[in-house]
């Protein structure tokens, strides 16, 4: 593979790299994850196994109430699992303080949750003020993440949360989540409460973002489009299980249940109508 | 209207006083204690629902406890004055500030809760930095409640010695002078709305978001309200150094209930005492009731103060009259109980019986020869009497009445007190059932008929007093001896009708009372 492999020590070593590549490359891996809620009889999250390279995107696929944001949520342990182990850079979650693993995690919410009683500045600089970072590095920091997401600092960076229009709110919340330049980012239908010009605008914007910055995501979401349009790979989940994991022609070609079948079948068909037409 | 102006700014330093009382121990001091334990107590609560659920009724119930009830119940543990008021006044407080503080914490919105957990902000943290100062605006509007209650409840609290401003009205009340009850009520009014403005405006500003701008004004208000409230509480303490001196000398403290003719016999014991002796004489005059004297008197609170013997006797010992006692007779068995129960002794009666009395006016007693009850009842079928309620329910009022004298009027008319004696005066009623030396009966010429049969019990006023003070100041005694039978019905009428008609004050009529009977050196 690396070119070594046509002698007995090229071969050792080239295992030996393989060996180490993989051990580096896993940002995440979620082994035998099952939540219950109390109260409910169907395990929300069903024995869940998934593991996200470093600078993947995955996007965590399915209807409202299939577990998607439970598994989502158990990553920065706002939920804690009732059994199975989820490893950060190869170390498990639940030994690390919530604290320090969420202020190394990017978090970003459909409903953005900025602080009404802070400017965005203030917003955007919340978890480097945690950390104890001083106020002219803050400053700088905050500059940067402004220019990032595309909003003039000398017009934004003074306003509150309540005088920006709901993409301009999101922006500032993607900049609140990259503040401490995460490895990872944990995205939780973001985009789904803006309207579609916003929201499209924001997934290409996110699309340059992730180029760029090499980040590593984890994004939930129950729309199809945006699921193909953002993954590097997609994770269907169905009551509480994974479906199938792989990229979204692999889905597509070769799906590995009904219900993913289902799922790709309808926007498949539309899609053949709608090039029909167009011929 | 110079003479109310005149009368008011007479009592200028009397208000500054009270005001002073009011604004801070009375309103600042009980919503302070109170947010100190609502706020901790809600955050606590906020996740612990078994706990909320109870401290939300525990809260509320004591919320619906009239505030005259709590204030008694507060009486056997605290006593008279401040503390207890203050007791009280933060319990009342509670409620809103608690119940404001929950519910602005559990409606925070969960949005920015989960972003704020999500980020990495410890408990301690988001509490600081994120709950509290959302939740800030709900929790200073319970503030705001809190402190109008305390503002009005204070006024209630005169009636166990508290101070504050419901002294005048109190006073006002009792001595039916409307100016002084509108002066402690209207202070009262207008010290709620300057607090709840100054509060209204720290809550604006301390509103989650964009500053508004139009806020200046109301800011600029607010620090002059609170300079001219700061300035009340500053200048007394000026004023306060000189009530300080009178820690040097011998203080006695006089009590009185809170109506005309108690007001008028402390003043006659106090002017004289202080008249003929060095001692300081403390009025604490205005409390509100038997029960509330007695355990004043209990806990040191006060010296003395005058009570009625048929009170001592049903009120204080819970013993019925039996048949056959004289008023020597119900005096020594009181005396004997006061000495035996509670170290304190009696003085002789001032010579006055305060008693139920049958009246009818002086112009039908003339006319018809009638001057006792036995009188009146070979003629009572073709009579119309007007009695308040209570006197028709008393066993000791009408219903026994008519049983000792076989008594019964043609027809017996609900009336309030003030109606009864002008009704009667017209000739619209033929008999009332008046307070024997209710000042009243003169300015009407009513007559009040002889209770031959001895049926009301005698509710003759006498000096109760603890045996410690006199142990310390013997020469008291002696001041108090010279008022022995002094005051008779006729003379204690005119009193209390100086007093209650013509409105002069109670420490003048005193004074020239005692001046009249010589009794009053230059």
């Amino acid at each position: 593979m690396l070119g070594f492999g046509a002698t007995p020590l090229g071969f050792i070593i080239e295992n030996f790299f393989v060996v180490l590549i993989n051990i580096g490359i896993y940002m995440l891996i979620l082994r035998d994850i099952v939540k219950v809620f109390p109260g409910v009889k169907s395990p929300a999250v069903d024995n869940v196994n998934l593991t996200i390279a470093e600078g993947e995107t995955v996007v965590l696929l399915g209807s409202s109430g299939c577990g998607k944001s439970t598994t989502l949520k158990m990553v920065n342990r706002l939920i804690e699992p009732d059994s199975g182990e989820i490893l950060f850079k190869q170390r498990p979650v639940k030994d690390i303080t919530h604290e320090k693993l969420r202020r190394s995690i990017g978090y970003v919410i459909q409903g953005i949750g900025l602080f009404p009683h802070w400017t965005v500045a203030d917003n955007i600089g919340a978890v480097l003020r945690l950390e104890g970072v001083s106020a002219y590095n803050r400053r700088k920091r905050i500059h940067a993440l402004l220019e990032m997401v595309g909003l003039p600092e000398a017009t934004f960076a003074e306003r509150y949360p309540e005088e920006l229009s709901g993409g301009q709110q999101q922006r500032v919340g993607v900049a609140r989540a990259l503040a401490a330049d995460p490895d990872l980012l944990l995205m939780d239908e973001p985009f789904g409460a803006l309207d579609g010009v916003n929201r499209e605008k924001l997934q290409k914007e996110l699309l340059l973002l992730k180029h760029d910055l090499r980040k590593t995501i984890l994004f939930v979401t129950h729309d199809l489009f945006e699921a193909i349009m953002l993954a590097d790979r997609i994770a269907v989940m169905h009551n509480g299980r994974l479906e199938q994991v792989g990229k979204a022609e692999e889905l597509i070609n070769a799906p590995a249940t009904p219900f993913v079948k289902q799922l790709f079948e309808k926007p498949a068909q539309q899609l053949a109508l709608y090039s029909k037409k167009k011929n | 209207m110079q003479n109310v102006l005149i009368e008011f700014s007479g009592r200028l330093p009397d208000l500054q006083l009270k005001l002073f009382d009011h604004l801070l121990y009375l309103t600042a001091i009980p919503v302070v204690s109170a947010v100190c334990i609502a706020l901790p107590l809600a955050i606590w609560a906020r996740n612990h629902h078994v706990f909320q659920a109870f401290a939300l009724g525990t809260t509320g119930i004591m919320q619906t406890i009239p505030s005259l009830a709590m204030l008694a119940f507060l009486l056997p543990f605290l006593g008279i004055g401040k503390l207890p008021a203050i007791v009280a006044l933060t319990l009342y407080a509670l409620l809103p500030i608690f119940q404001n503080t929950l519910t602005a914490l559990r409606e925070l919105p969960s949005d920015v809760l989960e972003a704020a957990d999500g980020i990495g902000f410890s408990k301690h943290q988001r509490l600081w930095m994120i709950d509290l100062p959302l939740a800030a605006p709900v929790i200073m509007s319970g503030i705001r409640t809190a402190t109008t209650i305390c503002v009005g409840i204070a006024t209630l609290s005169t009636f166990i010695g508290a101070g504050g401003l419901g002294d005048f009205i109190n006073r006002g009340l009792a001595l039916d002078q409307m100016p002084l009850v509108l002066l402690g009520a209207g202070t009262a009014a207008v010290l709620a709305l300057f607090l709840d403005f100054v509060m209204e405006t720290v809550g604006l500003f301390i509103r989650p978001g964009r500053k508004k701008r139009n806020l200046r004004w109301r800011a600029i208000g607010s620090i002059v309200v609170v300079i001219v409230l700061f300035g009340v509480l500053v200048f007394p303490l000026k004023l306060g150094s000189g009530v300080a001196d009178n820690q040097d000398k011998k203080v006695i403290r006089i009590g009185s209930k809170n109506f005309t003719e108690q007001f008028i016999l402390g003043e006659i014991m106090a002017q004289i005492i202080e008249n003929h002796t060095d001692l300081y004489v403390e009025r604490i005059f205005n409390l509100g009731g038997t029960v509330i004297c007695q355990k004043a008197l209990e806990n040191g609170e006060i010296d003395l103060y005058p009570e009625y013997s048929g009170t001592s006797l049903s009120v204080v010992f819970k013993s019925e009259l039996q048949p056959g006692w004289t008023n020597k007779d119900i005096f020594k068995y009181v005396k004997a109980l006061y000495e035996k129960n509670y170290g304190f002794t009696v003085f002789r009666p001032f010579g006055f019986n305060n008693t139920y009395r049958l009246t009818v006016s002086g112009e039908k007693a003339d006319k018809h020869g009638w001057r006792t009850v036995s009188d009146l009842a070979q003629v009572a079928s073709s009579l119309e009497a007007g009695f308040t309620s209570e006197f028709i329910e008393r066993e000791d009022g009408l219903k026994g009445l008519a049983a000792a004298y076989n008594l019964h009027f043609r027809q017996v008319r609900d009336m309030s007190p003030e109606l009864m004696y002008k009704a009667v005066a017209n000739g619209e009623i033929d008999v009332i059932c008046a307070f024997s030396t209710d000042g009243r009966i003169a300015a009407y010429d009513l007559r009040t008929l002889d209770d031959d049969l001895q049926f009301f019990p005698p509710y003759e006023a006498m000096p109760v007093v603890r045996k410690e003070l006199l142990r310390k100041f013997p020469e008291v005694e002696d001041m108090l001896k010279k008022l022995t039978g002094l005051i008779s019905d006729n003379a204690m009428r005119e009193l209390n009708y100086k007093v209650d008609v013509e409105k002069v004050s109670p420490e003048k009529v005193a004074e020239i009372f005692l001046k009249e009977r010589n009794l009053l050196m230059k």
